[in-house]
C-alpha cells in the first residue's frame, strides 16, 4: 500500500465522523487487511455505473473506500479473504451487473437461479443467456456422510431458502445456505424513482425492520439534499424504532420458547407483542408501523394523554417481561434446551464480521447507537449490551435486556420531547461522501442505506440488511449440533431472508 | 412451575370473538367458519403456507392469526408442513421468478380440493414490486386462486375472513 494513502487511513481511523477514501481497486484488499486487523467491521459494498464502494466501521468512524470502475474492462478485488461476508456480495454483484472479482475462489452465481439473464443492471453487459439452473454445493465425504437437502419451501410459516446439512447420524458437520429465492429487483425498481415513491419500496425490503429500512432512507436522502429535519421529528422517529425493537425481539422470544417445545409461553409473548402492535395501529395508523416515516417529513408529537398511556403499556410489559424472564430462568427442561444450544465463540464472531445483536450475544460491543452518531442517540449516551456465551441461551437473555433498554430508551426520549425544539436547524455536515448515507441499528443489526440523488430522483440506491454477514454466522453456530436444535437455532438469530435476497 | 401455573391462571383466556376487530359480521363468521370445518373438512382444516417472495410481514399476520387473540385452532384450523396433508394452500408475495417453480410443485402435491387463498396486495398484482425483472406475475397467473385478502399486509382478521369466504366459496359450489 502506498505510503500517503496509508497515512490517510490512519488519519481517518483516528478521528470519528465519515471518511472517504478514493483508491486504485488493485489495493482495496491491502485495505481491507490493514482495516480487518485493526478490528473493523464490513457495513457493506456495492457498486454504482462508475464506482465501486466499501463501508467499514472502524471504532466511530465510518470509512469509505472509493475505487473507480475501469470504463471497458471492470473488476473488483477479492475482499473475502479478511471480509467472508463479500464472497455473497461478489457473487451478488456479478449476477446483477457481469462484473467479475478477480482472484476469486467461488464464482457460484447467487442471486440468479437461471430465470433472469446475467448483468440485468448493466445496460452494456447484459447478456441474452442466463446461468445454469444446476448448482454445486460442497460435498462433505467420508464414512456415514449423508446429505439433507431443506427448502425452498420450509415447514413452517416462513420465508423460502435452501439449507443442505452434511450429517452423520444426528450431529451436523456443516451447513451450506442458498438463497436468492425472494429476490425482486428491489435496487432495479429504485432508479428514476422519486423519493416518496423509493421510500414505499424500500420500507418493503424486509417486513420486520421497515421502520429502520424507511428511517436509514429518510437520513441517506435527508443527508444527500442537504435538508433538516427538527428535532422532535428525530425523536418520534426513534421512538418507532425502539418499538420495532421491542415488539421483534417479543415475537422473537415467543418462537424460540416454542420452538423448545413451550407453546403455552409463546402464548404469553404473543400477548405481549400483539398488544404493542394494536397499539401501533392506534398510534400511526398500521400494524407494523409502514409508512410511518418518511424522508423530508415531520412527524407530529403525540398529545401528552396518549404518551402517557403509551408510557404506562410499556410500564406493563415490562413488568410482566420481568415475571417471563423468571419462568424461564427457573425452568430447567428450557434452559437444557438453550444452553449450549447454538454456540458462537466471539473469536469466530470475529472472524466472520458478525454485527448487530448476533455479534452482542457473542460478546463484541458492536451497537451504532452508541457513541458519535446520529440525533437523538447522540444525547442518550447509550452503551452495547452484551452477553457472552453466544449460545441460544445467550441471544434470549440479550433480548430480555435489550426489550428493558428499548422500554428505558423510550421513557428518556419522551424526556426529552419536551424541550426538542420543532423548527428545523441547520444540517450539521459531518460526511465528506460523495452520496447520502444513513446507518440505523435496528434489532437486528444496522441497516444501511446510500444514495444519489438528482433533482429529487434517485440516480442510484444501495441498502444492505445485517442478515447478510450474519447468515454466516448461522452456517458456524449449528456445526456439531443436532439436526432437531436447527430450527431453535435459526429462531434465535431469526435472519430475514428477503433482506438478503431483495 | 408453580410460577408458570400462576402466570397462566392469572392470564386467563385472552381469545376474542374476534368482535372487537370492529368489522360486524366477524363474530358470526368464526361460528360458521367452525360449522363449515365440521361439516366439510372433519373438523380440522390443515393450511399450507407458502411464501413466494414476500417482504415477511404478511408471514408476521399469518402467524398472528394463531396467537391467543385470534386463537384461530379453535375453529379447528392448523398449519401443516407438508402440501400433502393439506386442503388449503395460503401464498404470499409478488411470486419471483425464483419462486414460481417451487410455488407450483408445492400446488401440485396437494391433494384435492386445493383450495387458494393468496394473502396480501403483493399476491394479488405483485405490489411495489411490480414490473421488476425478477417478479414472474401474481399468483393467479401461476395456479388458480379461489380468494385474494388484498392488504399491505392484511390483518389476521382479514386473513381469517379470507379463510371463510374460500371454504364457504367451495361449499356453495359442490
Amino acid at each position: 500500500m502506498q505510503r500517503e494513502c496509508l497515512k490517510l487511513l490512519k488519519n481517518h481511523m483516528q478521528s470519528p465522523g465519515h471518511h472517504c477514501l478514493e483508491v486504485d481497486s488493485q489495493i482495496q484488499a491491502d485495505i481491507a487487511h490493514y482495516l480487518k486487523t485493526h478490528g473493523a467491521v464490513l457495513l457493506t459494498e456495492w457498486i454504482t455505473p462508475k464506482d465501486w464502494y466499501v463501508l467499514y466501521l472502524q471504532n466511530k468512524a465510518l470509512i469509505c473506500i472509493q475505487s473507480k470502475l475501469h470504463p471497458t474492462r471492470p473488476a473488483l478485488t477479492d475482499l473475502s479473504h479478511d471480509f467472508p461476508v463479500t464472497n455473497r456480495l461478489q457473487r451478488a454483484i456479478y449476477d446483477l451487473t457481469k462484473i467479475p472479482t478477480q482472484h476469486a475462489q467461488d464464482k457460484r452465481p447467487w442471486l440468479n437461479h437461471g430465470y433472469f439473464p446475467t448483468g440485468v443492471l448493466n445496460a452494456h453487459a447484459r447478456s441474452q443467456r442466463s446461468c445454469q439452473q444446476s448448482y454445486p454445493f460442497n460435498k462433505v465425504a467420508g464414512d456415514g456422510v449423508h446429505e439433507i437437502p431443506v427448502g425452498p419451501v420450509h415447514a413452517g410459516v416462513i420465508e423460502p431458502g435452501h439449507f443442505r446439512f452434511s450429517v452423520v447420524g444426528e450431529r451436523i458437520l456443516k451447513l451450506e445456505e442458498r438463497f436468492g429465492y425472494t429476490h425482486k429487483g428491489i435496487h432495479q425498481l429504485l432508479l428514476n424513482q422519486d423519493i416518496q415513491q423509493g421510500a414505499k419500496l424500500i420500507s418493503r425490503v424486509s417486513g420486520d425492520s421497515t421502520v429502520a429500512y424507511a428511517y436509514a432512507y429518510a437520513l441517506a436522502c435527508e443527508d444527500a439534499l442537504n435538508h433538516s429535519i427538527n428535532p422532535q421529528t428525530q425523536i418520534m422517529r426513534t421512538v418507532l424504532l425502539e418499538r420495532e425493537r421491542l415488539i421483534n425481539h417479543i415475537g422473537d422470544m415467543a418462537a424460540i420458547v416454542n420452538d423448545a417445545g413451550m407453546p403455552s409461553l409463546q402464548s404469553q409473548f404473543s400477548i405481549l407483542k400483539e398488544t404493542l402492535v394494536r397499539d401501533n395501529q392506534q398510534l400511526t395508523g398500521h400494524r407494523y408501523m409502514m409508512d410511518a416515516i418518511m424522508p423530508c417529513q415531520n412527524i407530529p408529537l403525540w398529545n401528552s394523554d396518549t404518551i402517557t398511556t403509551v408510557l404506562w403499556t410499556l410500564n406493563k410489559i415490562q413488568k410482566q417481561l420481568h415475571e417471563l424472564k423468571q419462568i424461564c430462568d427457573h425452568h430447567h427442561g428450557l434452559q437444557d434446551r438453550l444452553k449450549t444450544t447454538g454456540g458462537l465463540s466471539i473469536e469466530t464472531a470475529k472472524q466472520l464480521g458478525v454485527i448487530g445483536f448476533t455479534a452482542r450475544a457473542s460478546g463484541l460491543k458492536l451497537d451504532m447507537r452508541q457513541g458519535n452518531t446520529h440525533y437523538p442517540y447522540s444525547a442518550l449516551n447509550i452503551t452495547a449490551l452484551t452477553e457472552s456465551n453466544g449460545d441460544v441461551a445467550a441471544r434470549m437473555n440479550l433480548r430480555f435486556k435489550e426489550c428493558h433498554q428499548s422500554i428505558d430508551v423510550i421513557h428518556r426520549l419522551f424526556d426529552m420531547v419536551d424541550q426538542a425544539s420543532t423548527t428545523n436547524e441547520p444540517h450539521a455536515t459531518t460526511t465528506d461522501f460523495p452520496f447520502g448515507v444513513g446507518i440505523v441499528e435496528s434489532w437486528r443489526g444496522p441497516v444501511c442505506v446510500a444514495v444519489a440523488l438528482e433533482h429529487d430522483q434517485i440516480q442510484w440506491c444501495h441498502f444492505h440488511d445485517p442478515s447478510w454477514q450474519n447468515w454466516l454466522a448461522l452456517e458456524y453456530a449449528v456445526i456439531g449440533n443436532i439436526v432437531a436444535d436447527f430450527p431453535l437455532i435459526n429462531k434465535s438469530f431469526n435472519l430475514s431472508y428477503s433482506g438478503q435476497d431483495s | 412451575m408453580w410460577q408458570f401455573t400462576k402466570k397462566i391462571l392469572q392470564t386467563g383466556i385472552k381469545s376474542e370473538s374476534i368482535s372487537l376487530t370492529k368489522e360486524p359480521g366477524i363474530e358470526r363468521i368464526g361460528q360458521e367458519l367452525k360449522r363449515v370445518i365440521a361439516k366439510r373438512f372433519g373438523k380440522s382444516l390443515a393450511i399450507r403456507v407458502v411464501d413466494a417472495g414476500s417482504c415477511n410481514a404478511c408471514e408476521l399476520e399469518i402467524n398472528a392469526t394463531t396467537n391467543p387473540f385470534y386463537n384461530l385452532k379453535r375453529f379447528g384450523i392448523h398449519f401443516v408442513a407438508s402440501p400433502r396433508h393439506a386442503d388449503m394452500l395460503l401464498v404470499t408475495g409478488p411470486v419471483t421468478r425464483n419462486m414460481a417453480d417451487a410455488l407450483k410443485k408445492t400446488y401440485d402435491a396437494m391433494p384435492d380440493p386445493k383450495l387458494v387463498v393468496a394473502i396480501g396486495d403483493c399476491a394479488l398484482c405483485g405490489g411495489v414490486f411490480k414490473n421488476s425483472y425478477a417478479i414472474q406475475g401474481n399468483v393467479n397467473s401461476i395456479i388458480p386462486v379461489d380468494v385474494v385478502v388484498p392488504g399491505c399486509p392484511p390483518t389476521p382478521a382479514q386473513i381469517i375472513q379470507g379463510i371463510f369466504i374460500a371454504i364457504n366459496k367451495n361449499h356453495s359450489e359442490t
